[in-house]
């Protein structure tokens, strides 16, 4: 596979990671609901916990970034992906109303199919990679950084589209 | 230099994504300012008949009237706080029917977080965490929701969005 696929591949994947990490971080609430409801703790799931969380999924994002330090990255990601899958297993098998609080984002769907099928895609992704990881040239950290980072823009102009056209027309630039 | 600048273009693109997510918590905790109030009510699955031996001291008038009206809030939904700014106002929106509130939240933090923001007397107002207490007596899980009883056994249940169809829920119940 062309090494400027698989920086791409790096770069999506850690995306994706940053994206997820950094939105719970900022506003953890609503994953704390969700996942307080779908598990049924005998205390509800505390803040913290979620910002801890997404602190290690921005970390094992920016091990990706290295070429020494990938592979840990890789495996702590495919982790994340097995768990992902896994809460949406539950969610499916428990059913549930709260959202889900992925991407921080307090309405949306519960813990179901959809998280089954991004753990899923994260899994893969980072299996595939863990076998192509060699094929990055190491010196091309700054710009696998700098493909990153417009991976998490576009993510996030993607993940935030209601937000931002909603002060769109307020602005006057899109027509109501 | 281009590897730092490369690293402060990524963690400027977190940062980004953590704004875009509390702005986004911000819209759905208050909406957005010019949608129109909307005039649904929906009846819901509800245990209707049924008498519950134990409630919780603050709704005691609604247990004990021979019209009673208890409002199911959530501490986390953007209608709620609708609901809760006008009973802040007139917190008996149904003449002739005694009025009390139950809010449902994943901790008790987050109900006193939502309670912080209306005026509502704290003697008609149940802290229900989790939505336990709702859910096990009346298999209520919806929120803004309108439970009208008569002599303490409830006869109807009703999802609704603005407080001006709370009189004609009241008016209209109905015994399966």
């Amino acid at each position: 596979m062309p090494e400027t696929v698989v920086s791409l591949g790096f770069a999506g994947l850690a995306a994706i990671l940053m994206c997820a990490g950094s939105a719970k971080g900022a506003v953890p609430a609503p994953a704390a609901d969700g996942l307080t409801e779908l598990l049924r703790p005998a205390r509800p799931v505390p803040l913290w916990f979620i910002r801890v969380f997404a602190s290690i999924e921005i970390a094992a994002a920016a091990l990706l970034m290295w070429a020494d330090t990938r592979t840990i990255g890789l495996v702590v990601i495919a982790v994340f992906g097995l768990v992902f899958a896994g809460l949406g297993v539950a969610g499916v098998v428990r059913g549930g109303r709260e959202p889900c609080g992925c991407f921080g984002r307090a309405a949306g769907r519960p813990i179901g199919w959809p998280n089954v099928a991004l753990g899923g895609l994260i899994l893969a992704v980072a299996v595939v990679l863990l076998g192509l990881r060699d094929s990055v040239d190491p010196a091309t950290a700054p710009t696998l950084l700098a493909a990153t980072a417009v991976f998490v823009l576009v993510a996030a102009m993607w993940l935030y589209r209601d937000l931002l056209l909603t002060v769109a027309r307020n602005q006057g630039l899109v027509r109501r | 230099m281009l590897y730092v600048l490369s690293v402060a273009v990524v963690l400027l693109a977190i940062g980004m994504v953590a704004l875009f997510a509390m702005m986004g918590e911000l819209q759905a905790r208050f909406g957005p300012a010019t949608a129109p109030p909307d005039e649904t009510v929906l009846e819901v699955e509800a245990k209707l008949g049924e008498t519950v031996p134990v409630w919780p001291v603050e709704l005691a008038d609604v247990r004990t009237a021979s019209d009673g009206l208890l409002l199911v809030l959530s501490a986390s939904c953007v209608s709620c706080e609708d609901v809760a700014r006008e009973l802040s106002k007139n917190f008996d929106p149904v003449a002739g029917y005694r009025t009390a509130v139950a809010v449902t939240a994943s901790d008790a933090k987050r109900a006193q977080t939502f309670l912080a923001g209306h005026d509502l007397p704290a003697n008609k107002v149940f802290v229900d965490v989790g939505g336990r207490w709702v859910l096990d007596s009346f298999g209520v899980q919806s929120s803004p929701s309108a439970l009208v009883f008569s002599d303490g056994t409830l006869v109807s249940a009703s999802v609704f969005t603005n407080p001006k169809s709370l009189p004609d829920i009241a008016g209209s119940q109905t015994v399966s």
